[in-house]
């Protein structure tokens, strides 16, 4: 061995594609023709390549580099001369396949070995003709070597190795095909996670609008927001072709891809998501963005496992469930945009549509690119994505790309792709007839074609032989068949019993299905080298090692026959054998589920019942109620004993609860009753009970809800069972305060504060001994809530006695009552709190801004919301400072709207410019139309017409970035309105006509209606002012069709305003005509329209010129109409604090002439105090201010404030000097008038 | 099609809905203090969603709407 000598170095192999049968084909002179072609090409290749022919194999070689990067190089180079030559000569062309592999090789003598040159034949083996792949040794050395893409192709077994290796195909054909710049790209890797491998190789054929909608939605959710791509589409069509290009699109513009697969049998709770989160890749991504922490709590979240949440409502589980998917699918996108590629949607789990359905509103605003793959269906399967796609559509989220069949040109294009060289006219229009456009059938027709020598190369032309093919099946089904047929019996049947198990299979399933009923033991990689043959041909393809599955059948078609080709008892056997096997292996849900399912499929009722039962208990548990409905009712016919008939019953019940379908609940719960009695069971008679009670309660039957409670609760303590003893206190408080737990903020007026008290009293009991946290939680909110009562009902009886509204604040009884209620709310908040339970701490939050005595100051409502949104600033501990943000700026918009309508001018003001600037930071740009929209809204009405067109301007700008259907109709009614305000009428018409045809367009009988009343109204006033005829008239048609449309919303008229402005309108019209009588009936009509229901401030011009009419007119309705305006003018006033604004809204005519006709004195600032600006004040005077206004004493407020009284004292001292007043009364005074409370 | 649900956990009844899309959401019968919904396809689906932002406390919330089945 003296010249023995190692070294590493990179392997090629190159092989012949059908040497073999060549020879046969073309005759043994042409052969050999071919053959030497083949050597001489590859060995000129290899000379100006830097490669060493190592050996010589007959139809191959052994190449030997020093480098694997020379190696791809080379490789790269022998397929694009072959390709061209095959161009030039068609009659010679042929295929190689490559395999390159790195590694220590030995050289001996002129021979060279070792086992990594038997992994680079084996690499070689697994190619096909004109396919380079490479091990991941070669993609690793290669990484960075520019212009070479590759593509993962998963894992394989390679004979004589014991692990799978990981291959790569290298995509040479790209840059030979594009005559763009070759820029110096860095190593692509696709994933091909859980995707098929794709048949035709070759660039996509036809789709050219397709993929330029996949380019133009990746870029767009680049742009940081998220991007749906619906691809719909037959069975055969390319979906998932599509759905391989554009991931490869997407990882060459920096996306992290996740990919995943739904399939019809594979079921469990929320099983998409699941599966998605559980793929190597969704780690990885999560490693680079920091996210492995969200990404556990929402695997967590979405297999059950969380313990932190325990008690919630059913309802609150799921949406924290959709809450901790949210916040991971945010954390992943955080440091790369995300790339989501769903293939067979239509098999998704309804639960994981929803939260699909879920995350497209909440995270909106993320670089995130969705492929969805959806097979259109007639069956009612595909319903729920089908509705889903629709809604996101309407949410402008998605694009929807339906696939058509190819044209006659593009089956010619996929034929020259897949056959490697172009197809004569004739062969071409049989192949695309019969195949009838569907891509996957092309191939499969031109396969059977060309294996029956129908379709025969001649002249370079792909021509057909025989003119109809009578050897080729007329059906895909057949052709299909006939191919299965090919491949030797036992793997046909192996196949078969995969089949029966779903699209993609476990080979240690078909392992355990063929020692329990096979002919012989087979051992895995005995299937796995059955299957070889089945792959090369592509009926199925190797899944990569981390999804759960190992085979896929590459098209549902081919499951479809083989399964097809099974006796009914073979299935039965195939099912028993894995229930079988899964029976041994735990209780995992998911393990559960397929459990019940494999049983019930064996016909084994029993075994399937009892399961069916744990995993719907569990998916319950795991928040994924619609798949537990799917569960019990698979299992339902075949339950035999009443026992399981009632489990299974009370399963659904809880799972129709939490998917609030009432009337299915109803019958549902009628069947338990009648089963309860029957099983004898007394506890789940009370259960059954109860249920049935909290039923009344939701009907609005509280007195049976609480004749029914009070005997379950009787029973309970009979029995001595305080858990149920627990439940039918809440049963019972809940009926009584004639609300749901955590629903009332402030009680019924008619609600009985102390009978309501006592079961809720007893709960808090309960709840401690048991330690039920979250139920205590909920009943102290409730005590508190009662307080809260208490405190209402003493103020009314305090100004029923005549007292002014300053009283309140200085009343003990109620600040009594205040503080009492504070103190259960603020402990249910901190056990929220400890329970990471965000929306009990937000409720609770709510709760307190009511245990204040806001209610009683002059901005009333507005205060309250003014208080929620300072005490969420609370919220610290559960929220991130973004979020805080968001919920700022709408809290600001959402106050500024609620200032606007009820004409709190100032504060609309300001809130709408502070929410404006957040909705900026934060980039919503939405929103910042909103805001900006609303604000020059609030300038019209009080005349500012320069102002109003400045903020219009605004929200044109943010529309552009926005744009959409209602914001456009919205923009036109807006500058209608700034038109009429500026007193152009002809512009004025011509926006609120664009506005209401915009409304039509989109189908908005609403935003009809609300355009056609501006429309008249405006246009009224403006003939009226003009005295233009023509105006009346457009005012009055526009009346009368306004009247007509508000009609067809039949349901809600009475309550929309819209009509009353019709009427208003009308009213103005005969005014002007001097119609007197007419004008007189239209404006009471006016006021009928104008329901107390309705923001009536809002709606001061209806008023104005009803006011006009029939004050002016000296009607009989004007004493309770001049009153009626007097006391809302009153309210304005008081709400109002800004004495600015208030100038200006008194400088507006018809607000003067409003003034005027209610005979109203006011619309002064409050003299002697408010002097001086809120500004002058010291951050801590105006805390003390809100502290002494909320009805603190100085030793509480030196308490909050962290101090002590004298401090307290020195501060007051500051604030009446400042404020030039003496007494605490003015001081609060003071911070009401001014809003600081 | 979507479906609003009003998370009466957290409505405290200011209306902003109803003065943003009178004819989805009203006032319930009886009470003044909580609305209900009326229709949805009155309007364009971002009226909505303008209405849910208009919501002080976050309660609206939007969701599928089951296809009737005879």
């Amino acid at each position: 061995m003296t010249d023995s000598s190692q070294e590493t170095a990179t392997i090629l192999f190159t092989d012949l594609e059908g040497s073999t049968d060549l020879r046969t084909r073309v005759g043994d002179a042409a052969a050999h023709e071919v053959i030497r072609l083949h050597e001489s090409l590859i060995r000129s290749q290899v000379a100006g390549g830097g490669g060493i022919e190592a050996k010589a194999l007959g139809d191959g070689f052994m190449i030997l580099f020093q480098s694997a990067r020379q190696a791809l190089a080379c490789a790269v180079a022998i397929q694009r001369a072959i390709e061209e030559h095959n161009r030039n000569e068609p009659s010679k062309a042929f295929k190689v396949r490559i395999g390159i592999n790195t590694g220590e090789v030995t050289r001996e003598g002129g021979d060279v070995y070792g086992a990594a040159v038997n992994a680079g034949a084996r690499v070689c083996a697994k190619a096909q003709g004109g396919q380079i792949l490479i091990s991941q040794l070669v993609k690793d050395l290669a990484e960075f070597t520019p212009d070479i893409r590759v593509v993962d192709r998963g894992l394989y077994w390679l004979k004589g190795f014991p692990q799978r290796w990981r291959l790569f195909e290298v995509l040479w054909r790209e840059r030979a095909q594009s005559e763009e710049p070759v820029e110096p790209v860095r190593m692509t890797r696709v994933r091909t996670d859980v995707a098929e491998l794709p048949r035709a190789q070759g660039p996509i054929v036809g789709r050219s609008v397709e993929l330029a909608a996949i380019t133009e939605e990746i870029e767009r959710s680049l742009t940081g927001c998220l991007r749906v791509l619906a691809i719909e589409g037959e069975a055969g069509i390319g979906k998932t072709r599509l759905l391989e290009a554009a991931a490869e699109s997407a990882a060459s513009k920096g996306f992290a891809l996740l990919q995943v697969a739904a399939d019809e049998d594979l079921r469990g709770p929320f099983f998409l998501f699941r599966a998605l989160f559980q793929t190597a890749s969704a780690e990885s991504i999560a490693q680079e963005a920091s996210a492995l922490e969200a990404l556990d709590r929402a695997r967590a979240a979405l297999s059950g496992r969380d313990e932190h949440h325990e008690g919630l409502t059913p309802q609150e589980q799921r949406l924290h469930v959709f809450d901790e998917v949210t916040v991971a699918v945010r954390s992943l996108a955080q440091e790369r945009p995300l790339a989501l590629l769903l293939d067979d949607l239509q098999w998704a789990d309804e639960d994981s549509l929803r939260l699909l359905r879920y995350l497209a509103r909440t995270v909106a605003s993320s670089s995130i690119f969705t492929l969805f793959t959806i097979r259109a269906a007639t069956d009612a399967s595909a319903g729920s994505v089908m509705h889903l796609v629709a809604d996101l559509d309407r949410m402008h989220l998605c694009k929807r790309v339906r696939l058509p069949r190819f044209t006659r040109a593009e089956s010619g294009g996929l034929l020259q792709n897949l056959l490697g060289a172009p197809v004569s006219a004739q062969a071409l229009g049989t192949l695309h007839s019969r195949a009838e456009g569907v891509p996957f059938f092309i191939e499969e027709f031109a396969r059977a074609y060309r294996q029956t020598r129908v379709l025969q190369l001649i002249g370079g032309t792909w021509t057909m032989t025989q003119l109809s093919g009578p050897a080729v099946p007329a059906s895909v089904a057949s052709l299909i068949d006939r191919r299965l047929s090919q491949l030797d019996k036992e793997v046909r049947n192996v196949l078969a019993d995969a089949a029966v198990l779903g699209k993609r299979f476990r080979v240690s399933d078909l392992v355990h299905v063929a020692s329990s009923i096979g002919d012989r033991q087979l051992d895995s990689l005995q299937i796995e080298e059955m299957f070889e043959p089945a792959v090369a041909v592509g009926l199925i393809a190797q899944l990569p090692e981390e999804v759960p599955h190992d085979y896929v059948f590459t098209h549902e078609q081919i499951r479809a026959t083989l399964d097809g080709s099974q006796t009914r008892q073979r299935r039965r056997r195939v099912h028993a054998a894995i229930a079988e096997m899964l029976a041994g292996q735990g209780e995992d849900v998911g393990n559960l589920s397929a459990l019940a399912h494999h049983a019930l499929r064996a016909g084994d009722d029993k075994l399937g019942v009892t399961c069916s039962i744990k995993a719907a208990r569990k998916t319950l548990e795991s928040h994924a109620p619609e798949e537990s409905v799917r569960i019990v009712d698979a299992a339902r016919a075949s339950a035999a004993t009443p026992e399981d008939r009632a489990e299974l019953l009370r399963l659904k019940d809880q799972a129709l609860e939490v998917l609030e379908r009432g009337e299915e609940r109803a019958a549902n719960l009628a069947e338990m009753a009648a089963l309860a009695s029957a099983v004898g069971d007394p506890l789940f008679e009370m259960e059954v009970k109860l249920r049935r009670a909290a039923t009344a309660r939701m009907n609005n039957d509280f007195d049976q809800a609480t004749e029914v409670a009070s005997q379950v609760r009787q029973a309970a303590i009979a029995q001595g069972e305080p858990g149920l003893e627990l439940q039918a206190c809440l049963e019972l408080g809940q009926a009584l305060t004639r609300s749901a737990l955590g629903e009332s903020f402030s009680p019924l007026t008619e609600v009985v504060i102390e009978p309501a008290e006592e079961p809720f009293q007893r709960a808090e009991e309960l709840a401690r001994e048991l330690g039920d946290k979250r139920t205590l939680a909920a009943v102290l909110r409730e005590l508190g809530v009662l307080d809260i009562g208490r405190a209402k009902h003493r103020a009314i009886e305090v100004m029923d006695g005549g007292a002014r509204l300053m009283a309140l604040f200085f009343d003990p009884e109620i600040r009594d009552h205040f503080s009492r209620a504070q103190k259960p709310i603020t402990e249910a908040l901190h056990i929220y709190e400890d329970l990471d339970d965000r929306r009990g701490a937000m409720s609770c939050l709510i709760t307190l801004a009511y245990a204040h005595l806001t209610d009683f100051t002059r901005r009333g409502e507005a205060g309250r919301l003014e208080q929620i949104r300072r005490l969420r600033t609370n919220l610290k501990r559960m929220t991130t400072e973004s979020e805080r943000a968001i919920d700022e700026a709408h809290m600001l918009y959402s106050i500024h709207t609620f200032a606007r309508s009820h004409l709190i001018l100032d504060l609309a003001f300001d809130r709408g410019r502070e929410g404006y600037e957040a909705a900026r930071a934060i980039g919503d740009r939405w929103l910042e139309f909103l805001c900006a929209g609303g604000l020059a809204l609030t300038h019209l009405l009080l005349g500012e017409t320069a102002e109003a067109s400045a903020w219009l301007a605004n929200a044109g700008s943010a529309a552009l970035a926005t744009p959409g259907p209602m914001i456009a109709r919205r923009l036109e009614s807006w500058r209608g309105l700034y038109a009429a305000q500026a007193e152009d009428p002809m512009s004025a018409i011509e926006h609120f006509e664009r506005a209401i045809d915009l409304a039509v367009e989109n189908r908005s009988i609403a935003g009809r209606c609300e355009g056609l009343a501006l429309l008249a109204l405006e246009a009224a006033k403006l003939g009226e002012l003009t005295g233009s005829d023509e105006l009346l008239e457009r005012a009055a048609r526009a009346a009368e069709e306004t009247r007509k449309v508000a009609s067809a919303l039949g349901t809600v008229s009475g309550d929309l305003a819209w009509e009353a402005q019709a009427w208003a309108a009308s009213a103005l019209v005969a005014l002007k005509r001097g119609e007197n009588d007419a004008a007189a009936e239209a404006a009471k009509s006016a006021l009928v329209a104008l329901s107390p229901r309705l923001m009536r401030a809002f709606h001061l011009d209806v008023q104005w010129i009803a006011g006009r009419v029939l004050i002016g007119g000296g009607a009989p309705e004007a004493a309770d109409l001049r009153a009626g305006i007097g006391e809302m003018l009153f309210k304005l006033d008081n709400s109002m604090v800004d004495p600015g604004v208030k100038e200006r809204w008194i400088k507006v005519p018809m607000n003067k002439e409003l003034v005027g006709l209610a005979g109203y004195e006011g619309f002064t600032s409050a003299p002697g105090i408010g002097a001086a600006p809120a500004a002058s004040l010291e951050e801590i005077e105006i805390e003390i201010l809100r502290q002494l206004a909320s009805g603190k004493n100085d030793s509480e407020i030196a308490q909050e404030l962290d101090t002590d009284t004298e401090d307290v004292a020195h501060w007051f001292s500051s604030i009446f000097s400042k404020l030039q007043v003496d007494s605490k009364e003015a001081v609060t005074e003071y911070a009401l008038t001014r809003g600081i409370v | 099609m979507i479906r609003v649900v009003i998370d009466r956990r957290r409505c405290v009844g200011a209306g902003t809905c109803i003065f943003v899309a009178p004819t989805v959401f009203r006032w319930r019968e009886g009470d003044l203090l909580k609305p209900e919904l009326v229709d949805p396809t009155t309007v364009e689906e971002d009226v909505i969603r303008e209405a849910a932002a208009t919501c002080p406390t976050n309660a609206i919330l939007i969701e599928e709407v089951e296809e009737v089945t005879s």
